[in-house]
């Protein structure tokens, strides 16, 4: 029943991503000539004419599109402007960068928020219970990057702990990751919570109470089991935030990854980059969410059959 | 006759739906009334809003005056005769009427734009729920689409290229939210059409635009309202992450995103250009959520987190 869905996943994420990447394309086209950016300011006019013809921007929209899908389909986008080197190899190693970062963003989001909402849940009406739900709420509304330039003021600035830019070892990923790590953090553990409380709410924990079993059996061997696959789902969710804030905070790090190559490309009109970088991208976020929804669904079968 | 009995059933059907909508706004207000932490937040959003209108008005200083000898003063630090109670920035400028000024320029911007998706997601939610047709199923597909992906991504890259003008950024900051208010209100609408009040205007003989709009509309209301506030609090982030990056609201224009940016270049010696306008941001979103959450606890109590 599932395998026949993955061909039906795998269309519907081609779809998705050559929406995207088409509709980049056309309004990069729109947005002007990059022509004089690539010959240079001053270049004359016939050295701007060759520059043309080299990139094939004297050709129609539409047959530039052809060539564009052509070369894409083969992973081909070009050399970028900026770095005059094949975009697409340099845009996948500085995603590696960046899996490094959300990788580690992702891991303290499970480690905290899961404890963190189970805790909330069980000891509701607590001191301890308020204080991650205070938490939680502040943890909503900071802005990530602001709260790296905090970091850094505190921990770079002030005590010299850790390095505030670049790219190394976990001293480098530290501040970044843990910024990166706050909002999911905080939705999380308010989702968790509440995930818990519906669980703790269920007919069968009535019973294993009513069974006289102690409460740290009923919270560990059955309700945190029933509780883990709206955590897989909230992980997927995770995955589309997480590669989106990288894109400011490692514009506040000074990171080399994915996001900062983004940004910095976009400011520079580098338009085979950023159409690399977006593809990537696009890929990697619809992929890893069709993964989640798929296994959800295999795990509980009890949910219902979509067709995308 | 039997007509005439119609309208007048009709009629009072639609009075009754006017009657609950009229007793769920005294619910609101008494939600509030009764709820301290809210009440306070609301009454601080509703200072930041005079405050942004009437920026030229309070706000100490002009925002653009630069004072290189003022450069950097600490905040409390008087200059020249005015006293600068958040310190002044790399260019002597004032930061309290800079973060001022700010708000007046942003917060319509986002109030607009989280205004205009809520208008098209919700008609195209409603139409979406009431008629499952092809259009509808296709507006679905697109919404889930957008949900699942990372936008800010997609708006970083058009922005870009576009080049960014206020237009062009209320239309990204639009394209934000639309999706979840077309979901919500389709979501709704499924459930909703079946009930009987539905059933028994529709047997009575109103039209889908009637039935749209008296009967399904209000009752699809307090979802999006909710979402409406958790949506204006998203954009003022993602407004202040755009201007963080320099693709949002373009210097010399105040705003709290392009203000941290500058700050960064200091932050070895100054610690209060970069520390104001983020708790002006933090803040905002802040009262902005707790008020959300109000709203969620008093119109739509099955989606209570307590």
């Amino acid at each position: 029943m599932l395998l026949r869905e993955i061909p039906l996943k795998l269309i519907y994420m081609v779809i998705v991503v050559w929406t995207i990447v088409t509709m980049l394309f056309f309004l990069i086209r729109l947005s002007g000539d990059p022509v004089a950016l690539l010959a240079g300011e001053d270049a004359t006019p016939a050295r701007r004419e060759e520059v043309r013809q080299s990139y094939g921007l004297d050709e129609p929209v539409f047959v530039q599109y052809e060539r564009f899908v052509e070369k894409a389909v083969l992973l081909d986008f070009g050399d970028s402007f900026r770095y005059r080197r094949d975009a697409f190899p340099f845009v996948v190693d500085r995603l590696r960068t960046t899996l490094k970062l959300a990788g580690l963003a992702m891991a303290l989001t499970v480690v905290v928020a899961v404890p963190a909402g189970i805790l909330a849940a069980i000891r509701r009406g607590k001191l301890s219970s308020l204080v991650v739900m205070l938490g939680s709420l502040v943890g909503q509304a900071v802005p990530n990057f602001w709260l790296g330039i905090m970091f850094i003021w505190i921990f770079s600035v002030q005590l010299h702990w850790l390095p505030s830019f670049g790219d190394g070892g976990i001293k480098h990923l530290l501040m970044p990751a843990i910024a990166l790590a706050a909002l999911p953090i905080a939705r999380q553990t308010r989702l968790v919570r509440s995930g818990m409380l519906d669980v703790l709410n269920q007919d069968y924990i009535r019973t294993a109470r009513s069974k006289g079993l102690r409460e740290s059996v009923i919270v560990y061997r059955h309700a945190i089991k029933n509780m883990m696959l709206p955590i897989l789902a909230l992980v997927g969710l995770d995955i589309a935030y997480l590669v989106a804030g990288s894109v400011v905070i490692e514009t506040v790090f000074a990171y080399p990854g994915i996001g900062s190559l983004l940004v910095t490309s976009v400011l520079a009109r580098d338009y085979p980059t950023v159409q690399a970088a977006v593809f990537v991208i696009s890929i990697l976020v619809v992929g890893v969410n069709a993964l989640v929804d798929l296994s959800y669904r295999w795990l509980d079968p009890r949910i219902g059959v979509s067709p995308v | 006759m039997q007509r005439q009995a119609a309208k007048i059933t009709l009629d009072a059907l639609d009075s009754e739906a006017r009657m609950r909508s009229a007793s769920l706004r005294w619910r609101v207000v008494h939600g509030f009334l009764s709820n301290k932490p809210s009440l306070i937040a609301l009454v601080f959003l509703v200072g930041i809003f005079a405050i942004a209108i009437a920026a030229p008005l309070v706000s100490p200083a002009d925002p653009l005056d630069q004072n290189l000898e003022g450069r950097l003063s600490a905040p409390m630090s008087s200059d020249g005769g005015t006293l600068n109670i958040l310190g002044t920035d790399g260019l002597g400028r004032d930061i309290l009427s800079r973060i001022i000024h700010a708000a007046r320029f942003a917060l319509p911007l986002v109030l607009g734009a989280a205004i205009l998706a809520g208008v098209i997601g919700t008609i195209a939610g409603l139409y979406a729920g009431y008629r499952e047709g092809i259009i509808g199923r296709f507006l679905l597909g697109i919404a889930d689409m957008q949900i699942a992906f990372p936008y800010l991504v997609v708006a970083i890259a058009i922005l870009g290229a576009l080049g960014t003008s206020t237009l062009t950024l209320f239309v990204a900051l639009s394209i934000f939210g639309w999706a979840g208010y077309t979901r919500v209100a389709a979501a709704s609408v499924f459930g909703l059409k079946q009930r009987e009040f539905v059933l028994a205007a529709k047997t009575l003989g109103a039209s889908n635009l009637r039935i749209l709009l008296n009967h399904l509309l209000p009752n699809v209301m307090a979802p999006i309202i909710v979402l409406f506030t958790f949506n204006v609090s998203t954009l003022i982030i993602v407004e202040s992450a755009l201007s963080f990056i320099g693709l949002g609201i373009q210097p010399p224009t105040p705003s709290w995103g392009n203000m941290l940016n500058d700050s960064q270049t200091y932050l070895g010696v100054a610690w209060w250009p970069a520390t104001f306008p983020g708790l002006a941001i933090m803040l905002t979103v802040l009262a902005i959520n707790i008020v959300g959450d109000r709203f969620r606890d008093v119109l739509d109590p099955s989606l209570r987190v307590d």
